[in-house]
């Protein structure tokens, strides 16, 4: 199956995530060694930007992609009862062979008259 | 040749004699009457379509539902207090105001800047959508399937007007007619199976054009959910970094206890993911699970263990990790 746009998206998430743990990482071992950790924090602080930027995005259209599928389950269900209502029709085809019976009686009784 | 078949064909046969030993022209009105009522017994047969497998896969996509609504709060619960807690911090107390809906909205307020976790509202809204126009079609399959589904009537009570007829239309022409009850009440049973044979017809096709659908809704909630677990891992990564930002100005009772608090944040995070990943999994059986709807005649038909082990081990999941909290 084709990897679609979306799941690719998922993939750089993904990455800039794994990215942002190891600016953390990097950021406590630099103040652990006593060292000025400040310009990774600010990067870290960048990558949780970017991080937040792609998910609100992703997000949204996440949430256009369900409302077309959304459409189509509406689609489905205006079928099924269509579907449901011929069926309805269909008692009333039984109703029908019932009225069937009917005039066969009142055909019996026109042939009878005619005796 | 089937008893079934048989019994139609005896039906038929029946009708022609009944026809012929009357003499009546083909034009005539009780003639045609008469063939047009035995033909319309004859009709084709077929399996009725049992409602236990759809209402297990109705009961299936509702528990689904119920555990994405829990499953995914968590990822909306971090970002909602981890958006607090960074408004805090830098005073911006101006983000956390609501603000009037021009044109006039009376009962609407939104917040400025449009935080994450309503875009996560947003999303988890859509797909509760998707599972209550999904449930809405699973009723729409339970209103065609089973016993009890619409296109129920009383055939046996319709064989016995037919019998009734004609035997009334045989004393009218005072002629002998030997036919065997079963005859006339082997019209209920083809008249039954008509109707269900309609409904299998009708089953199948529901099945088969809702197929691409059900697979496409089944992608979407997967995306969501990994689209969930990533965002769960990153706040984790924000909530981890502010634990252990500055650790030097800590009180020592606080940092004392930063460990334990790291463990249990990590030990929560792998609890919502794994709870994430089983959810992940369930969703990737739906669809063939559908699929085996249009075959199955029983619930056990449907392959349900797979996703039903999923759900169990959600259950389970939680409730270990109520209990080690």
């Amino acid at each position: 199956m084709a990897i679609s746009a979306f799941d690719k998206k998922l993939e750089i998430l993904s990455f800039v995530i794994f990215l942002h743990g190891k600016l953390i990482r990097l950021a406590l071992v630099l103040e652990q060694m006593g060292e000025d950790s400040a310009r990774v924090r600010e990067r870290e602080a960048k990558a949780l930007q970017t991080i937040d930027a792609m998910r609100a995005a992703m997000l949204t259209t996440w949430s256009g992609n369900a409302k077309s599928v959304m459409r189509d389950l509406r689609a489905i269900n205006a079928d099924a009862q269509r579907r449901v209502r011929e069926l309805e029709n269909t008692i009333d085809r039984v109703g029908k062979l019932t009225s069937v019976l009917e005039r066969i009686d009142k055909a019996i009784a026109l042939v009878r008259n005619l005796l | 040749m089937s008893s079934l078949t048989a019994a139609k064909t005896s039906v038929i046969k029946q009708g022609v004699e009944i026809v012929k030993a009357q003499g009546i022209r083909k034009q005539s009105p009780a003639a045609v009457f008469v063939c047009a009522f035995f033909l319309s017994g004859c009709v084709a047969t077929g399996p009725s379509v049992e409602s236990a497998p759809v209402q297990a896969f109705r009961d299936s996509v509702a528990t689904l539902q119920a555990a994405s609504e829990t499953a995914l709060a968590a990822e909306r619960d971090r970002a909602y207090f981890r958006f607090a807690r960074e408004r805090g911090e830098v005073n911006d107390f101006a983000a956390l105001q609501l603000e009037s809906v021009q044109p006039m909205s009376p009962f609407e307020m939104q917040q400025t800047g449009n935080p994450l976790f309503r875009s996560i509202d947003s999303a988890h809204e859509s797909l509760g959508q998707l599972h209550d126009l999904l449930l809405r079609y699973c009723d729409a399959l339970l209103s065609i399937s089973g016993p009890d589904g619409v296109a129920t009537f009383d055939a046996d009570a319709e064989a016995g007007a037919l019998r009734d007829a004609a035997e009334s239309f045989a004393a009218s022409a005072d002629v002998s007619l030997d036919v065997p009850d079963g005859v006339f009440f082997g019209f209920a049973e083809i008249a039954r199976n008509y109707l269900e044979s309609r409904r299998r017809d009708e089953f199948d096709a529901l099945i088969n054009a809702s197929q691409p659908t059900i697979a496409r809704v089944a992608e979407l909630a997967q995306q969501l959910v990994t689209l969930s677990a990533l965002g769960l891992q990153a706040e984790y990564a924000a909530a981890y970094s502010a634990m252990t930002d500055d650790v030097d100005s800590l009180s020592a009772s606080r940092r004392a206890r930063l460990p334990t608090d790291l463990l249990e944040l990590n030990e929560e995070t792998l609890h919502q993911l794994a709870v994430l990943g089983d959810l992940n999994a369930a969703y990737g059986t739906l669809p063939s699970t559908h699929a085996r709807l249009a075959t199955a005649s029983s619930a056990r038909d449907l392959g349900l263990s797979e996703i039903a082990e999923y759900l169990r081990s959600i259950r389970r999941r939680y409730n270990e990790f109520e209990r080690s909290n």
